[in-house]
């Protein structure tokens, strides 16, 4: 089935073609919104909405780009709307403890078993202190860094998703990349003083 | 290399390839601290776990969910939606045909019904009941008429 056929199907609101575009691009949207939220159910939550905003501006959708570009676009749209209005608070904290807070306060991030950086084991910390490092970039970087290193994207594909020249996204990522390095290196650096 | 270059030298490697007068120095200091050496190493393997990030596996019940939701919205999707108003119309209207034709036809196999050819059946099946009770009515005479 062709993606024009696939759009006209759910154009015309026929209910196989809507399910072939679920089970079609599910991982791919459930891992992008994943990349942003590191926690399955919220992940799964914003997919269901992705697909629901897809299915319901459809119309608008300008059929010379992929569909996958599209469905990447809505995906980090509301991932980060999420992340604004609900875990706002949680991952601020979580970057102001890991990379320099009070050592009082514990570290929390969206996954609830992850409460203390202390008692993780050695590759779960590195994980956290990834995923905490990249949210505490500022919002395109983070962005661009997601969608090239956990998603694997190319940079004209970023450049199609987030609607940014090449040069912008090829500065958006080396920023990010350095960015990542250094709040990593002074999270170890504070361990080894 | 002191450790204060050889931590800008990290962060350097993360965008771009050192190159080759630097980098002797960067791995002869490395080789020489064993602080910094375990600092390269912790940013290292840090770093490559976005290299090998492990995959979310899709939920097959995510859809029935979608539809849930479509549906308490006002905006569900339809099996039947979509196809052709003709069909949409002549769909309902061939079933009524179908259903009229069906009905018409049992009521005419009905009306082969021979009623006469019936009757003789009927009345041959009756005969032979009737012979039969007799010779049960005989045999009763006869255990009566041996006592
Ligand atoms: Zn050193």
């Amino acid at each position: 089935m062709t993606e024009t056929q696939l759009i006209e199907g759910i154009l015309s609101k026929q209910e196989k073609y809507f399910e072939e575009l679920v089970n079609r691009f599910q991982p791919l949207v459930l891992n992008t919104c994943n990349s942003f939220l590191h926690n399955r159910t919220d992940a799964e939550d914003i997919t269901q909405e992705v697909f629901i905003e897809a299915f319901l501006s459809l119309h608008k959708f300008k059929k010379e780009s992929k569909l996958s570009t599209w469905l990447y676009r809505i995906a980090v749209n509301k991932s980060l709307n999420f992340i604004r209005d609900n875990k706002k608070r949680k991952i601020i904290s979580s970057i102001e403890v890991f990379f320099g807070g009070e050592p009082k306060h514990k570290l929390q991030l969206a996954d609830p078993g992850l409460e203390d950086a202390g008692d993780l084991a050695d590759e779960e910390e590195k994980i956290v202190l990834l995923n905490l490092a990249v949210a505490s970039l500022p919002k395109n970087q983070r962005v661009a860094f997601t969608l090239s290193k956990f998603e694997k994207l190319s940079y004209a594909e970023i450049t199609d998703v987030m609607e940014l020249s090449l040069a912008s996204v090829e500065g958006l990522i080396h920023r990010a990349k350095r960015n990542v390095t250094k709040k990593i290196l002074s999270h170890y650096r504070k361990k080894l003083a | 290399m002191n450790c204060r270059d050889a931590r800008n030298s990290m962060i350097f490697c993360s965008t771009e390839k050192m190159k080759k007068p630097e980098y002797d120095q960067f791995l002869e200091h490395l080789s020489s601290c064993s602080q910094c050496a375990q600092l390269y190493q912790q940013l290292d393997s840090t770093l490559s776990l976005a290299d090998n990030r492990e995959l979310v596996q899709p939920n097959p019940f995510l859809y029935t969910r979608i539809r849930e939701k479509l549906d308490n919205i006002g905006q569900g999707v339809s099996k039947n939606a979509g196809l052709p108003s003709y069909q949409r119309i002549l769909r309902p209207i061939l079933l009524t045909l179908g259903l009229l034709i069906g009905l018409y036809g049992g009521n005419r196999l009905g009306n082969f019904y021979d009623a006469k050819q019936q009757e003789q059946l009927t009345t041959a099946l009756t005969t032979e009941f009737f012979i039969n009770d007799m010779e049960m009515e005989k045999l009763e005479v006869q255990l009566l008429n041996d006592q």
